[in-house]
């Protein structure tokens, strides 16, 4: 059955481990044992501490390190993924954001908590990461005395933040109280006002309306990651991220561009006459190609977009000059790749939603970038194939930013 | 527990376990002749044409159990694979934290270090426990196979962190999205050969397998991998409650893991 994963934004303390554990319990998701584990001695009860499993964790009332907890309910299944909200947990959050398929975003109405940078900085991240859709769950409503005016007042405010970036994914906004367990599953007495779905419906709707696999087209695409010899010839372990591939077919390698057969073709170990997109296959042609780790064999009626050079939007959580392009290098599929040079086109602050020219990027800020690799490594345009159009960015051993091939 | 769809586990397993096999000068895998690790070798038999192309690792105490010897040696000559046994100095505690940190832990590292590993394997899953669930798929250890989980590399989509200067060996967990559902669900479409200890035998059976000094099984008629199944899907108790080292103390797994247990 599919899985839904569905990460969850917002600036700490905003409440996100708090609803995902209460979500956990209302949905009979987890475990008296594990609800029972997480009860701290002297301390209220939290739902948090299902997920925020460190004893750090606990005790500092934060999350850490993100996480994941499964939902079953109603014949459906999602994955939660809890998220840090502090500033510099921010590659935290990255980590666990890069999958979803839906997001929520946590914004508490208590006096000095709002609607702050650091949720408009997940925001943009996740669009830059493809999220299907977004329910805002506007939070802490008790503590406002469930007053309709505040509702309104922040979805306007996130509202308008969201037109200024451009935000085309569907947005629903939720009224709620994660600690009270008030619109999660169920609609609140309390907020009579609210004729929308509670949160956990909204979800069970985002399944059935956005959610679709893409569909694959007729362009063959596999990524190389590994040339074994077998029984005297070369096998290719690669991943076919897009396209059917059969026994015969004519298909050619980037970078060199040369041209060959597939004589053989292996699935799950098996020899099969032909494979289909998100499967890892092994391939031996009719002949011997110059063919390595990050090599792109590839065949049907287009070719692969860019080689070495393309223009990206990048978002990076260490101020980058123009000079330092000679220490950075992008890991694509696990591949790393030095740049040669990387000029910024235009910046972009998340937080403002200002651009501007210049040559270098602040902190936790996004840009378009022109990037030259030091190799002729294939990359495709995001849109089009998710898995081969994007990259982590790195500085030595340093995690400094992300990015997308437009 | 519902099942997730298998042939997508399946694929990413292959990926993780084909990625470890290319990024590692020399890769290991960690075998306890437990349904999860065994489940690891038969992915990494699909993956690599019918072999498994790295050792394998038990670390022995010397007191599992009959079953899972005479499991490990009949499938290590079927599948043709490099068995590495490292035994472990038994110490005067044999139960919980002592036992499965200082002892196995040190025999890992004696033999790590005697063969200079430098990507193991290990065959962890997310829904066995919280702390679980915040592993990376490539996870470093240190010298001390410490795992800093405080400050985890960033893993962006498939981009996974396989060598750092402070680090001694990076643990791969291909099983991390498998629930126990779906490892017997997989046991029963590839067919996977199977520790007797798992299905019941005079009303009870093993659903976690530990050592013989710190598992117990539990009350159960399922004999067979249908009736497993069945009993899990209906379930509500722990997958390792039969294993003491997660109860004894709160955060004793962290604790573990951070001292490098598995």
């Amino acid at each position: 059955m599919d899985k839904y994963i569905v990460t969850m934004l917002g600036e700490k303390d905003h409440g996100k481990s708090t609803l995902i554990g209460n979500l956990l319990i209302a949905t009979g998701s987890t475990t008296d044992e594990r609800v029972k584990e997480a009860k701290v001695k002297g301390k209220r009860w939290e739902p948090a501490y299902i997920l925020d499993s460190f004893s750090e964790e606990r005790e500092q009332e934060m999350t850490i390190d993100t996480t994941r907890a499964e939902l079953v309910y109603k014949g459906k299944m999602f994955e939660l993924i809890d998220v840090p909200g502090h500033l510099e947990l921010i590659k935290n959050m990255m980590s666990g954001a890069s999958n979803g398929d839906f997001a929520v975003l946590m914004v508490s109405v208590k006096k000095g908590e709002g609607f702050k940078p650091q949720t408009k900085r997940h925001l943009f991240i996740s669009q830059m990461f493809g999220i299907k859709a977004l329910a805002v769950a506007i939070n802490k409503m008790d503590i406002v005395d469930y007053d309709e005016s505040v509702f309104e007042k922040t979805k306007k405010e996130i509202g308008d933040y969201l037109k200024s970036i451009n935000f085309n994914k569907p947005v629903f906004f939720v009224p709620v109280s994660a600690y009270n367990n008030e619109n999660l599953v169920s609609n609140s007495k309390n907020m009579k006002w609210y004729k929308g779905l509670p949160l956990f419906s909204l979800l069970m709707d985002f399944s059935k309306k956005y959610y679709r696999s893409k569909k694959s087209d007729d362009g063959v695409r596999a990524l190389v990651q590994d040339v074994v010899e077998t029984d005297g010839s070369n096998a290719m372990f690669c991943v076919l991220y897009n396209g059917t591939i059969k026994i015969g077919d004519s298909v050619r390698s980037e970078p060199d561009e040369s041209r060959a057969r597939v004589k053989k073709l292996h699935l799950k170990g098996k020899a099969v006459r032909s494979a289909s997109a998100h499967s890892n296959i092994a391939l031996v042609l009719d002949k011997e190609l110059d063919v390595q780790r990050g090599s792109l064999i590839y065949g049907g009626s287009t070719r692969p977009y860019r080689k070495g050079s393309f223009e990206a939007r990048i978002f990076v959580i260490k101020a980058l000059k123009a000079g330092d392009a000679k220490s950075l290098f992008i890991r694509t599929n696990n591949n790393d790749i030095p740049l040669k040079s990387m000029k910024v086109v235009s910046t972009l602050s998340p937080v403002t939603g200002r651009t501007a020219k210049g040559s270098s990027i602040a902190v936790n800020e996004s840009a378009v970038a022109s990037i030259k690799l030091t190799v002729d490594y294939p990359m495709e345009r995001y849109e089009q194939h998710n898995e081969l159009g994007r990259f982590a960015l790195y500085k030595g051993e340093e995690f400094v930013g992300v990015g997308i091939v437009e | 527990m519902m099942r997730q769809d298998i042939n997508k586990l399946e694929e990413k397993s292959i990926f993780i376990i084909r990625e470890a096999n290319a990024k590692f000068k020399n890769l290991a895998a960690l075998w306890s002749m437990g349904k999860d690790s065994t489940t690891m070798l038969a992915l990494a038999r699909k993956a690599f044409l019918g072999k498994v192309p790295f050792p394998v690792i038990h670390i022995d105490n010397g007191i599992d159990f009959p079953e899972s010897y005479k499991f490990r040696d009949e499938l290590a000559k079927k599948w043709n694979m490099k068995l590495i046994v490292a035994h472990s100095k038994i110490k005067e505690e044999l139960s919980g934290f002592s036992c499965c940190g200082a002892n196995k832990t040190d025999a890992l590292k004696e033999v790590m270090d005697e063969h200079g590993f430098d990507g193991l394997i290990v065959s962890i899953r997310r829904d066995e426990h919280g702390i679980r669930a915040k592993e990376r798929v490539f996870s470093p250890r240190n010298k001390e196979f410490k795992w800093d989980y405080k400050n985890q590399p960033a893993e962006v989509w498939n981009n996974y962190t396989s060598k750092l200067e402070k680090t001694d060996h990076i643990r791969v967990h291909p099983l991390l999205d498998w629930n126990e559902v779906d490892i017997w669900n997989y046991i029963k479409k590839a067919k996977v050969p199977m520790n007797p200890l798992y299905f019941s035998k005079e009303g009870y059976r093993y659903r976690s397998l530990g050592c013989t000094h710190c598992t117990v099984p539990l009350k159960s008629n399922a004999k067979n991998i249908d009736e497993i199944i069945r009993e899990l899907e209906g379930t509500k108790i722990e997958e390792r409650s039969g294993r003491q080292q997660d109860k004894e103390k709160a955060y004793v797994m962290e604790k573990l893991r951070a001292l490098g247990y598995m």
